[in-house]
């Protein structure tokens, strides 16, 4: 079906910051799985597999309206150096994708494309509670120190 | 704890460096606007054209809007909403940086 060219920009908008988040995710997992972080690690990681399933629903979405998806267009990937950084660098990431949804939400109004604004209000609401999560490690920096907020977040790796 | 260096080496990996006078237009073979347009300048009339002569457009092929636009001797960008902005990455509605 011919989509709104609009739209197909505003869904490639959105894909740019899902592979972006895929990767950043996926390194974060990666570094704290390193640090010994298991528990900050795994998080990391089902947060990519969730961007990862994102990517795959927006990508139908353009195919589905006879666009091209943007699959090899990147922004910066943010790798903080300390988890604190990480945590802070995917909610910047987040915050980005819930702004770029909402405008695009609103020109589907404008349009009339049901079906795209459904997808990307589930987005939006996904990207939200990422957020939030990110909100919580923060407080709970604050309020139990970084020393046992770390110590919480070792955890059991994945051979124990 | 180590300390990751990684941070410039993935950006440039994933996100290749670009300027607002010359953006990537084909991020796939990251070709810039100036290269095409040298291209066409060198007698390139088409697509097929332009990726023989710089590899433009023959990886995902998304950025075949922007390299028609570049033969019609148009900007690569169109100016939507939607474009990404040069300078930060977002999207033009939602970007509040310098280069907007």
């Amino acid at each position: 079906m011919k989509g709104n060219q609009e739209v197909i920009d505003a869904l490639n908008a959105g894909l740019t910051i899902e592979l972006t988040a895929i990767n950043q995710y996926f390194i974060c997992s990666k570094m704290c799985k390193d640090w010994g972080l298991n528990r900050l690690a795994k998080h990391f990681w089902d947060e990519s597999i969730e961007e990862m399933k994102h990517a795959d629903e927006v990508i139908d979405r353009i195919l589905y309206l006879d666009g091209i998806p943007e699959i090899a267009r990147y922004g910066e990937i943010l790798v903080g150096d300390k988890p604190e950084q990480q945590i802070k660098d995917s909610m910047k990431l987040e915050t980005q994708g819930v702004n770029t949804y909402n405008e695009a939400i609103q020109l589907c109004i404008e349009v009339k494309d049901a079906g795209s604004r459904e997808l990307m209000e589930r987005m939006v609401v996904e990207s939200e509670e990422s957020i939030d999560w990110g909100e919580s490690q923060l407080d709970l920096i604050k309020m139990v120190g970084l020393e046992k907020y770390l110590a919480a977040q070792i955890g059991e790796s994945e051979s124990e | 704890m180590s300390t990751c260096t990684a941070t410039t080496n993935l950006a440039c990996r994933f996100a290749p460096e670009t300027s607002e006078s010359d953006p990537v237009v084909c991020q796939c073979k990251s070709v810039t606007e100036s290269r095409i347009r040298a291209a066409v300048d060198d007698g390139a009339k088409d697509i097929r054209g332009v990726a023989i002569k710089t590899g433009a457009c023959t990886g995902c092929t998304a950025c075949s809007c922007r390299v028609n636009r570049v033969i019609m001797g148009l900007p690569a960008k169109c100016g939507g909403r939607f474009d990404l902005c040069d300078g930060c990455g977002c999207a033009a509605v939602i970007c509040e940086c310098e280069a907007a």
